[in-house]
């Protein structure tokens, strides 16, 4: 526990000396969130049904919130994984004390700790300022620290399934394929562009039970009926994290076995 | 300016990288089109999005989901024209930072032209051949007229070369910033994201913005609405952005030039 820490400090300090490139970030974040929020209350002036759909300031929280975590990079697992098979280095990092995944994922929340907590304060503050909070069934109290559940396990998710994505680059040497079908998949269930509420019904339930929607539970926390739908979304996003993570357990051990070493 | 901006010899030069380029690429058949098809996948989940937006909403502005679906095939082609036959110039800053851009400058032929075939995407393979699938398939399902097919390829190609000229002015900043490589990158997204957008959304001010100060909007809704209104001065007009953005983008490279220092991989 202290050396995932202390390693993802280490790594997150290391980060810090980049500012420029989070400052580019940040402002490619703003400029978007602001660009999407704009174009959103055009069509919500132009289309007012929509608001039976979605309420205008649940659609803004719910595509913030996703582009909020969308800057931890969780999905760079695979590119790590990726880099390091085809490269040969995997090997170099086998000869490590702590697990090749760990130490891969240490290095991620290192590297998106920074560019994260930047584009949180970005999301909150500039949604809270332009549509106040948004509308749900539920108090504050029992509302905060829900979201703040589903976005870890969310997380947690995300990373197991790009994990295994990563995995699939043991037997098909460029993984890049399987990393932009899960990518894009979580992004069209997980309400990036478009809020899954504005799907025909036997989406929006897909959307919600499929490991996709599920990575990205935390815009679904946005929805005006939050407490009727919370236990659905803890359970989904837990039973996905349990097969992904036997899935993981398995595939990375028949992966490392597969793995020669050219010394 | 007496020099020949485009000789014979440079864009001989520049298809003959390009087929070898090609060729480099096509020797791992497998990689080839495994990249190919994912980029195809990819791009499926952007029609999937905003069909399934396009049935929430029904028709807005005149736009129906087809528009969209032409829209999209004309950004996927125009990102595929500039990645696979420029894509040196999106490796520019990774030229300056390591000091290769020497070679570039060089060569005698022309550095533009030298710069973009220096490197290659397979994958932008994959946008250019489902965009001009989507386009086709666009025209066909529209009804083109022989009027609206010889607007619609002009303000098309238009498209691409606004995308070429945003693409190297993003890479310039890499002489003016140290590392600019990610900063490059942020800065090409801000262009990129508002043209995935269905035209068909933007508010009359911002729509005017996104054509010419940030004209992204060229390189995906604008081809739309030309044969969708049928107006030449219409053209005309997305033809004299074109213009200002050649020759804006024409003497930031000579200037983003003149600051290069040999080998400045050692700064």
């Amino acid at each position: 526990m202290y050396t995932g820490i202390y390693y993802i400090y280490i790594v997150a300090k290391n980060a810090t000396e980049q500012k420029k490139k989070v400052v580019f970030q940040m402002m490619n974040h703003a400029i978007f969130l602001l660009f999407s929020l704009y174009l959103y209350k055009y069509v919500y002036g132009l289309l007012p049904n929509l608001q039976f759909k979605l309420p205008f300031p649940n659609a803004i929280w719910s595509m913030a919130v996703y582009f909020m975590v969308f800057w931890l990079g969780v999905r760079n697992i695979e590119r790590y994984f990726r880099r390091d098979i085809q490269s040969g280095n995997i090997e170099m990092y086998m000869l490590r004390p702590v697990g090749y995944i760990w130490q891969k994922i240490f290095v991620l929340l290192g590297n998106g700790l920074i560019p994260f907590i930047s584009a949180s304060f970005l999301s909150i503050v500039i949604s809270y300022l332009v549509v106040g909070l948004p509308v749900v069934d539920t108090s504050l109290l029992f509302w905060l620290p829900g979201v703040f559940l589903i976005l870890i396990l969310s997380q947690i998710l995300t990373c197991l399934l790009f994990v295994l994505a990563g995995l699939t680059g043991f037997w098909l040497d460029n993984s890049e394929p399987v990393h932009f079908l899960i990518s894009k998949l979580i992004m069209i269930f997980g309400g990036a562009w478009v809020p899954v509420a504005f799907f025909p019904k036997t989406l929006q339930t897909f959307a919600e039970l499929s490991p996709f929607g599920g990575s990205m539970a935390i815009s679904f926390a946005m929805y005006p009926n939050f407490s009727e739908h919370f236990p659905l979304l803890i359970l989904n996003v837990i039973f996905w994290i349990i097969v992904c993570f036997i899935l993981v357990w398995i595939v990375s051990h028949k992966a490392f076995e597969k793995l020669a070493i050219n010394g | 300016m007496a020099k020949k901006i485009f000789m014979k010899n440079d864009i001989l030069y520049f298809f003959t990288q390009i087929k070898f380029n090609l060729k480099n690429a096509y020797a791992l058949q497998k990689s080839f089109w495994v990249g190919v098809v994912s980029m195809v996948l990819n791009n499926t989940s952007f029609f999937i999005m905003w069909l399934l937006f396009m049935h929430a909403t029904g028709p807005i502005n005149g736009w129906t989901s087809i528009d969209v679906f032409g829209m999209l095939g004309v950004a996927m082609f125009c990102f595929g024209v500039c990645h696979a036959f420029f894509y040196g110039v999106r490796d520019l800053p990774e030229f300056v930072l390591r000091g290769s851009f020497d070679s570039v400058l060089l060569a005698p032929v022309n550095s533009f032209l030298k710069l973009s075939g220096s490197s290659f995407s397979v994958t932008a393979y994959g946008d250019l051949l489902m965009g001009l699938g989507v386009m086709i398939f666009y025209g066909v399902y529209a009804h083109f007229s022989l009027y609206s097919i010889i607007l619609f390829i002009i303000s098309v190609i238009l498209g691409c070369i606004v995308f070429v000229c945003i693409r190297l002015l993003c890479s310039l900043v890499v002489f003016f910033i140290h590392d600019g490589e990610v900063i490059s990158t942020q800065i090409f997204e801000i262009f990129l994201r508002p043209g995935l957008y269905p035209g068909a959304i933007f508010p009359g001010k911002l729509k005017i913005f996104c054509m010419t100060i940030v004209p992204t909007l060229i390189t995906s809704a604008v081809p739309i609405d030309v044969v969708k209104i049928k107006s030449i001065s219409f053209l005309i007009f997305i033809f004299m952005i074109t213009l200002v953005w050649i020759f804006f983008t024409y003497f930031m490279f000579k200037i983003s030039v003149r600051r290069y220092e040999s080998g400045n991989f050692l700064r």
